[in-house]
């Protein structure tokens, strides 16, 4: 049957259709004067780290500046699911979730979810009052995902975008510590790996557009039921991996054990401006046998790092102590000591001798920079003598 | 020797056939219609404008009026100032008005920004001018869509990256006082049809915001400029047509190189004769632009004359499709500017490009239509000199046929634009896009009454959901990305020598490449030779390294077509229709190594590439094989190429398309149906509905064919016919009329599958 064939059949058809009653996976319908959304709540104890809390320290390690001040504006978490990752003015974001740190202890959860697109407005409107008062958002990835959608969504409902008065991503600090060992830094990863969270049963991200579509189509609440679950399991890894960056990057030494994320959060913190504690995370990182490339890295950034803040004393020190290590990984350690032996000490037989070391280590290709340096040093060293 | 004292000696050239003397015409001056921002009159009187050409200033009271307007202007006559000044007063008298600029493409784009920033930073420094495309910075983005006064965009960037994120663009859609549509006559046919349901969509999406922008066209001469405007527009628009731009006495030669040849027929090569024209107006300073039809011929040609021009080589440029934009910009102001004295082009430069107007043009063997023929011609063209136009025939027979009947050329319209917006095929992928932008309404309209249906049936597919008295999208999928506006695909092969530094030299789109970068290929650049050491076909890398030989090649592609399903059929007495889908194969077999000057084959080389292949529908029509016992096999082949040419001519006037995007492929025994059969497929990928229109059409079309056929009132065949009877060879236009007759035979109705 060709294209014109087929609309003729379906004009004929369309009289006969009707909307099927829909099931309510949970949560209660809610009134506005724009029509009715369901708000689905929930609440639980305080998590194990919650001690930690500190949104002055996330809101820095996030990179979002000073961060709220005193009693100032109130901490969301936000999550979104939607009908798809393409984003455009026609995906949509039909479960909102949102969750609090309860002053007492403790926190709450509220999801906002349109059974269909007629219920957007009346579910914008919902989420706007609980984002009212210029609140601190923290969410994942949201800076370039879940939030430009939502703004979509309220202009295309000729509402209002909620004012935030800060918006932290924890993708970026989570990314700088955990990728080396991880690699997949996706949030439902790092609850797994990370916070030793348990994600059985869970629905696949990639998943939920289809099971919200066999939702609207089927009408069975059983359908989108675990994306409501799944919503809330992210929500919460989120709060949980607040409280983690709050926690580690006060104490990494103690609270980080792989070498690998411990020099991620060296290279946070010195990216933050925290060279102090970012250089002992390094040195931690290394002593602990990180290896390999991540090694490599880490010792530039170290030997970066040390050469402006340690005594020149203990910068030589630290030097012979990566140099006798006897990781290969990298030259560096040969490299800033050669230099800082023939510049500031001006000690050209021990410079010599760290030179003619690295270049029996030396790739073909690094060769010609210490081959280039020894035979310098030896004209000087000719020269003394 | 100046430019008249050329043109005697031309005169008493015994090639020429035709001389045509356009009369010099005055200007129509008027001044500036009041009322415009005094700052702008400022600008305008700073960069020499006192007053304007009648044409400019009644488009430009027609767009301050709030009418839709569609210029018609010739080369070279103030086009953009009938739609800069309207903008650029609006802006400077609301500080929040928009406008965007639609140009076909990135390089015609580019080519405007320089001139409309001259004239807005003139009249104001705070009116920011952007282009947005592809190539724009992701940082420069944000800025452009807080910030932008004018966008400068193309069709394409409209369709993917603007309008399905149009939130991110509320402040232009919120203020848009003016869409500018430059280059009008390019959307035709298909890509037409998918630009008229883009500005339905663009509309939409000012509704949604509450803006109603007016629509200022701007296109060259074609036989219908208000009815292609009013079918992309959805609406009527005010057509100003009457040129008020002065130009000098204007000659137009037609020149038919000598015969080499007499038993063969064989003429001198266009091209040899195109080069002995042009250097005879460079060695005497006339400022000349040479038209080549293809690439290879554009460079060949370019090397010559660079070789005839000795010291002044460097005033001698290329210019075509795969240069660099940078390279291009700057042989463009060359031209402006005068240092460049020569220029040798493929019909690149026959687009709106600015290059001023020079004394001379060349072209090198007939472009195939008559609205580009005048293009080209008018590149040539003075405001008060004299200029010429020489078009030098080839030996094929469409030339020949032009060549010596002038009167068809002068006296016929140029061809017409064709679109349909209501493609159902085309009108559906759009249909998404837009669902994807805003919700549907009930009641409302997209183009056509059957929206209601049209949406029911998305609906069905399971992309539309329903709710309340609204259609929303609801798929994962994002449609504008499944949609091309073009058949051909944007990638390309970056040609990189090796010698310099792994440089990138040039680019060649992926569908040319076979032919002219396949390895061992002489690439020429500039009129540099390059040889080909390696094609990486996958990464789309050409690696090249210059040579000095003395021959160049040139590729052959050969077309094969294979029906892979016959989806309708109709049988009739002596004949056979059929609709079905096909794939397409065009393969670079080899190439011949031409030697330079003398043209000879020198010697031949295999190609190893991947064909390309198209899936597509086709219609089909063959023909009983009793019935045309009579004909010789000459004859047939002659029949069936004739009735292929009135195909090609005649069903894009039924399916409202262009000539390209419908093809016609004669075979003598098709092995589909063992019989001799004429293919006619849609160009585009899956086909566009055309074909399949074309089997529900083909009495009437094959009526329209025979009744133009014998109304024509050639003698043997012309190129509106059956194509030209220039050949030897038994009269087409008898044997095709046979053909048409059988195909026709039985036939009261409409076909039906």
């Amino acid at each position: 049957m060709d294209l014109a064939a087929r609309l003729e059949l379906l004009k004929s058809r369309a009289q006969e259709r009707q909307a099927r009653p829909r099931g309510l996976p949970e949560g209660e319908p809610t009134a506005t004067p724009v029509g009715t959304a369901v708000v689905s709540r929930h609440s639980g104890p305080p998590f194990p780290e919650a001690g930690a809390w500190d949104p002055d320290r996330l809101a820095w390690l996030a990179g979002g500046g000073p961060g709220p001040r005193g009693a100032g504006p109130k901490v969301i978490f936000l999550d979104t699911e939607t009908t798809g990752l393409a984003g455009g003015t026609g995906t949509y974001a039909f479960l909102v979730g949102i969750l609090r740190l309860v002053p007492a202890g403790g926190w709450e959860i509220q999801q906002f979810f349109m059974g269909d697109p007629g219920e957007e407005a009346a579910m914008l409107t919902l989420l706007a009052e609980a984002l009212a008062g210029d609140p601190v958002i923290v969410t994942y990835n949201g800076k370039a995902f879940d939030w430009p959608l939502l703004e979509t969504r309220f202009i295309l409902s000729r509402m209002q975008v909620p004012r935030v008065s800060l918006h932290l991503d924890l993708l970026f600090p989570a990314r700088r510590v955990w990728r080396e060992r991880l690699k997949d830094c996706s949030l439902s990863n790092l609850h797994l790996a990370v916070l030793g969270g348990d994600r059985t049963g869970d629905v696949p991200g990639w998943e939920i557009p289809s099971l919200y579509f066999e939702y609207q189509r089927l009408g069975e609440a059983g359908a989108i039921v675990p994306v409501f679950s799944h919503n809330r399991a992210d929500i919460r890894a989120l709060a949980e991996l607040a409280l983690r960056l709050c926690r580690i990057s006060r104490d990494p030494l103690a609270t980080l054990e792989a070498p690998e994320d411990l020099a991620g959060m060296g290279r946070l913190l010195a990216a933050r401006g925290q060279g102090g504690l970012g250089r002992e995370c390094l040195e931690g990182a290394v002593s602990r046998g990180l290896a390999g490339p991540p090694r490599a890295a880490a010792e530039r950034l170290l030997l970066r790092i040390a050469r402006r803040q340690l005594p020149e004393a203990a910068y030589v020190k630290l030097c012979y102590r990566l140099l006798d290590s006897g990781d290969r990984s990298s030259l560096w350690p040969h490299d800033a000591l050669a230099k800082h032996l023939e510049h500031r000490r001006r000690d050209y037989a021990a410079a010599e001798a760290v030179t003619a070391a690295a270049l029996r280590e030396a790739t073909a290709e690094a060769q010609t920079a210490f081959a280039h340096r020894l035979a310098r040093l030896r004209r000087k060293l000719a020269l003394q003598a | 020797m100046n430019l008249a004292q050329l043109l005697d000696v031309l005169r008493e050239d015994p090639c020429v056939t035709h001389w045509r003397t356009l009369p010099a015409r005055q200007a129509q001056w008027r001044p500036f219609p009041p009322g415009l921002d005094p700052r702008l009159t400022g600008a305008l009187q700073g960069l020499g404008i006192t007053a304007l050409y009648s044409h400019q200033a009644e488009a430009i009271r027609s767009a301050l009026a709030g009418a839709d307007t569609t210029v018609v202007t010739p080369t070279a006559s103030g086009k953009t100032l009938c739609y800069n000044v309207p903008v650029l007063d609006a802006i400077l008298k609301d500080e929040a008005s928009r406008a965007l600029y639609l140009f076909p493409t990135k390089a015609l784009a580019q080519d405007q920004l320089a001139e409309l920033r001259r004239l807005s930073e003139a009249a104001a420094p705070q009116i920011k001018v952007y282009t947005y495309d592809g190539d724009t910075e992701p940082a420069a983005r944000t800025a452009i869509r807080a910030v932008g006064h004018i966008v400068v965009t193309n069709p394409d960037m409209l369709h993917t990256g603007i309008l399905p994120h149009h939130t991110r663009w509320v402040r232009l859609f919120s203020s848009l006082k003016f869409v500018v549509v430059d280059e009008l006559h390019q959307y035709r046919g298909v890509f037409g049809s998918h630009v008229a349901n883009l500005l339905r969509r663009l509309q939409r999406v000012c509704r949604f915001y509450g803006s109603s922008p007016v629509f200022i066209c701007a296109s060259a001469t074609i036989a219908n400029p208000g009815e292609l405007a009013s079918r992309l527009l959805g609406r009527e628009a005010r057509v100003v047509d009457q040129n008020g731009a002065p130009s000098g006495e204007k000659h137009f030669v037609f020149y038919n190189p000598p015969v080499v040849n007499r038993s063969l027929g064989i003429r001198r090569s266009s091209t040899l004769e195109a080069r002995r024209l042009a250097v005879g107006f460079l060695k005497a300073g006339v400022r000349t632009i040479v038209f080549a039809r293809s690439r290879i011929v554009t460079e060949v040609l370019l090397s010559y004359l660079k070789a005839d021009a000795g010291p002044a080589a460097g005033a001698v440029r290329g210019y075509r499709g795969g240069y660099l934009p940078k390279e291009r910009r700057e042989i463009e102001r060359g031209l402006r500017e005068g240092s460049v004295r020569a220029v040798v082009s493929t019909n690149a430069l026959e687009l709106g490009i600015d290059i001023g107007g020079l004394d001379a043009a060349v072209l090198a063997g007939y472009p195939g239509s008559i609205a580009s023929t005048w293009q080209q011609a008018g590149r040539a063209g003075r405001r008060t000199d004299t200029s010429v136009a020489v078009l030098v025939a080839s030996s094929s027979a469409l030339d020949q046929f032009v060549v010596t009947r002038p009167d068809y050329f002068f006296h016929k319209s140029p061809e017409h634009g064709l679109v349909n917006p209501d493609n159902l095929y085309i009108l559906m992928s759009h249909l998404k896009c837009a669902a994807f932008e805003l919700p549907f309404a009930d009641g409302e309209e997209f183009g056509v009454s059957t929206t209601p249906a049209l949406l029911e049936f998305l609906g069905e597919e399971g992309v539309l959901r329903r709710t309340g008295d609204r259609w929303h999208w609801m798929s994962a999928s994002f449609p504008a990305e499944e949609i091309s506006l073009r058949s051909a695909s944007a990638e390309n092969v970056v040609i990189i020598d090796t010698t310099r530094g792994a440089r990138v030299i040039g680019e060649v789109d992926r569908f040319s490449a076979p032919m002219l970068v396949h390895e061992d290929a002489i690439y020429l650049h500039e009129g540099r030779q390059f040889h080909v050491d390696k094609l990486d076909w996958a990464e789309g890398k050409a690696y090249v390294r210059p040579v000095d030989v003395d021959y160049y090649t040139d590729a052959e592609l050969s077309v094969d077509l294979k029906v892979l399903a016959c989806n309708k059929e109709a049988a009739r007495p002596a004949a056979t229709h059929g609709w079905g889908d096909v794939r397409v194969n065009a393969l670079v077999p080899m190439y011949k190594k031409v030697k330079l000057h003398t043209h000879e084959n020198i010697g031949s080389g295999r190609v190893h590439l991947p064909e390309s292949e198209l899936h597509t529908t086709a219609y089909w029509a063959a023909v009983s094989e009793e019935a045309l016992e009579g004909l010789s096999k000459p004859e047939l082949q002659g029949a069936l190429s004739g009735l292929a040419n009135l195909l090609a001519n005649i069903a894009p006037l039924y399916l409202l398309c262009d000539r390209r995007d419908i093809r016609v492929v004669p075979q003598l025994k098709s092995p589909f149906t063992g019989l001799p059969t004429v293919f006619c497929y849609d160009a585009y990928p899956g086909g566009t509905g055309l074909s399949e229109r074309l089997f529900s059409l083909a009495p009437a079309v094959l009526a329209a064919a025979a009744d133009l056929l014998a109304g024509c009132q050639c003698e043997a065949g012309c190129p509106s016919c059956v194509g030209p009877a220039i050949t030897a060879g038994p009269a087409p236009k008898q044997a095709a009329g046979l053909l048409l007759q059988l195909l026709g035979e039985g036939d009261g109705h409409g076909l039906s599958g």
